[in-house]
């Protein structure tokens, strides 16, 4: 028996080999295939938005959808399929999480600024849209995205990472965007009302910030979603229940 | 010196009671946890490793509070946890998994590691799916790969969340042994609900249902608690609390006498049932 373990000196902190050892190993274990369909999937849209001549109205609505899948697709990256086992480890809890957040939030900006590049490629200036309209606004869903997620999975006693609630909200969201413009009323039909969508999102924002924080916070919301289908089962004599 | 120490724990999820109340005191060795699905078992070895906080109640492990963080961390270093549903990534090989668990259990000498990893994989008779991928493992492979993780740094406290379910006999019969060699000094927790593995390994047992405890005592405290109340008969007869066919057609009941019954002595099934069917029937 070899007691290979930093556990058996209990003043051992992590070095630095050490953190980065963890980080790695951190990063190696996300679950990359999706996001990675993800960028290819945004980039794709965003390309085909690219071929509009229009200008940047005609190219919205495919832009968002590019940033919707890619935004959908990095929160695959928080999802910690051993979280109940992993969130007891000395390392897993804070650490663990903090990694996937910093790791989850480079990639994902780095995928919405390739997305909206791409999408704004010979964008004609004279339309009075920018492409840091289009930064502005990838990076406003982003930023509220990661926040749930980050809150969520921070939170050290949920067990359903920051994935499943953010991918609730932000379907939400994708369906209210990918609205029909007549219904979007902070939309004046044929030109984009940026300040009246920049105004939305704070709202949205804030409606967010509260869904996750009840999520965290109030225990009977979570139980509601995650274990109504645990229930328990009367023991069948002999077999004392479960047979196995 | 007791290692687990469990205050009146309540713990709820929205209206479901899970624990209403529980005291524990666990001492090194092995303990079982006996209670049929639903008892709050799993609740009560997740709040035990440090994966859920208690509503109310407190809880001291190896003499330190879960609540304040520097104790936190100095239990979950000597904390080996094996949850009832695998938390595993079916994309890594067992020998990378078990390997990314060592790291999270801060085992940073790459050469220490590998040749403890290896050695944990070759007690669980895994050697040769060392480079398997995890989704390629059986149920009961699956259930020694997170024994295995349990047992990485030889941690001082083991909670067993049903280790032994899904496991064929032969196996079944390895991991008794595997547990129960762990050391002297090792405190064992596992939760079952199949008595045989409480009278094959566990110095104390515990009988919880519907979050509470019903029982506390030895294994053989357990079975003399039905003593007289167990009887044979070859006929189905009306009047025992519980009644079943056993293998050799025989009726075996427990409770209430049914007439013309002989008496028997009992196991620790009859007792567990007799305290859990009271339980249900109150
Ligand atoms: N996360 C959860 N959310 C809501 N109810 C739960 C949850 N986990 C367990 N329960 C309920 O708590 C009770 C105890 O469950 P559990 O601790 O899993 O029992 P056991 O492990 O003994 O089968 C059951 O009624 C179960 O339905
Ligand atoms: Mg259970």
């Amino acid at each position: 028996m070899t007691p290979a373990t930093a556990s058996t000196n209990p003043q051992s902190t992590v070095s630095r080999a050490g953190r980065i050892s963890l980080t790695v190993a951190i990063a190696r274990i996300l679950n990359w295939p999706i996001y990675a369909a993800g960028v290819g999937l945004a980039v794709g849209l965003s390309w085909l938005a690219s071929l509009h001549t229009g200008g940047a109205d005609v190219r919205a609505p495919l832009l968002r959808v590019a940033l919707i899948a890619l935004s959908l697709s990095a929160v695959s990256l928080f999802e910690d399929e051993a979280n109940e086992l992993t969130q007891t480890a000395p390392r897993g809890g804070g650490f663990q999480r903090r990694v996937r957040l910093l790791v989850t939030s480079a990639v994902w900006i780095l995928g919405s600024f390739l997305v909206v590049g791409v999408g704004s490629i010979d964008l004609p200036s004279e339309e009075g849209v920018h492409s840091d309209q289009f930064i502005i606004e990838g990076l406003a869903e982003v930023g509220v995205v990661l926040a749930v997620a980050g809150v969520v999975s921070l939170s050290q006693h949920s067990d359903s990472s920051g994935a499943s609630a953010a991918a609730t909200l932000l379907t939400l969201l994708a369906i209210s965007w990918l609205l029909p413009r007549q219904l979007r009323p902070w939309i004046v039909p044929g030109h984009i009302d940026w300040n009246r969508v920049r105004a939305l999102w704070h709202g949205v924002a804030l409606v967010t910030w509260g869904v996750a924080i009840a999520t965290v916070a109030i225990e009977p919301y979570r139980a509601l979603t995650v274990h109504s289908l645990q229930r328990s089962l009367p023991a069948s004599v002999p077999g004392l229940g479960r047979s196995d | 010196m007791e290692t687990l120490v469990v205050e009146s724990v309540v713990k709820s999820y929205g209206s479901t009671l899970a624990l209403s109340g529980v005291t524990l005191k666990i001492a090194p060795g092995v303990t079982g946890l006996l209670g049929p699905n639903g008892a709050g078992k799993t609740t009560l070895l997740r709040c035990l490793a440090t994966g859920l906080a208690p509503d109310s109640g407190d809880i001291r492990i190896m003499g330190r509070d879960p609540r304040i963080t520097s104790d936190l961390l100095e239990i979950r270093r000597r904390l080996g946890y094996m949850p009832q549903d695998d938390a595993l990534y079916s994309s890594l090989t067992c020998f990378e998994y078990l390997e990314y668990m060592a790291l999270l259990k801060e085992q940073f000498n790459r050469a220490a590691r590998r040749a403890h990893i290896d050695e944990l994989l070759a007690e669980m008779g895994l050697q040769e799916k060392r480079t398997s991928k995890v989704r390629r493992l059986s149920g009961g492979m699956r259930r020694r790969l997170m024994l295995a993780q349990a047992l990485l740094g030889r941690p001082q406290v083991l909670l067993l969340d049903e280790p032994s379910a899904g496991l064929d006999p032969a196996h079944r019969l390895h991991f008794r042994s595997l547990i129960t060699t762990g050391g002297e000094s090792r405190t064992v927790l596992l939760s079952t609900h199949v008595t045989d593995d409480v009278e094959a390994m566990c110095d104390a047992v515990y009988v919880i249902d519907r979050g509470l405890v019903l029982f506390q005592g030895t294994p053989s405290q357990l079975s003399a608690t039905a003593v007289g109340r167990v009887w044979i008969s070859d006929v189905r007869t009306e009047g025992g609390q519980v009644t079943w066919r056993t293998g050799d057609g025989l009726y075996r009941s427990v409770g209430v006498a049914p007439d013309g019954a002989t008496l028997v002595n009992p196991t620790i099934e009859d007792a567990y049932l007799l305290l859990v069917g009271q339980a249900a029937l109150n």
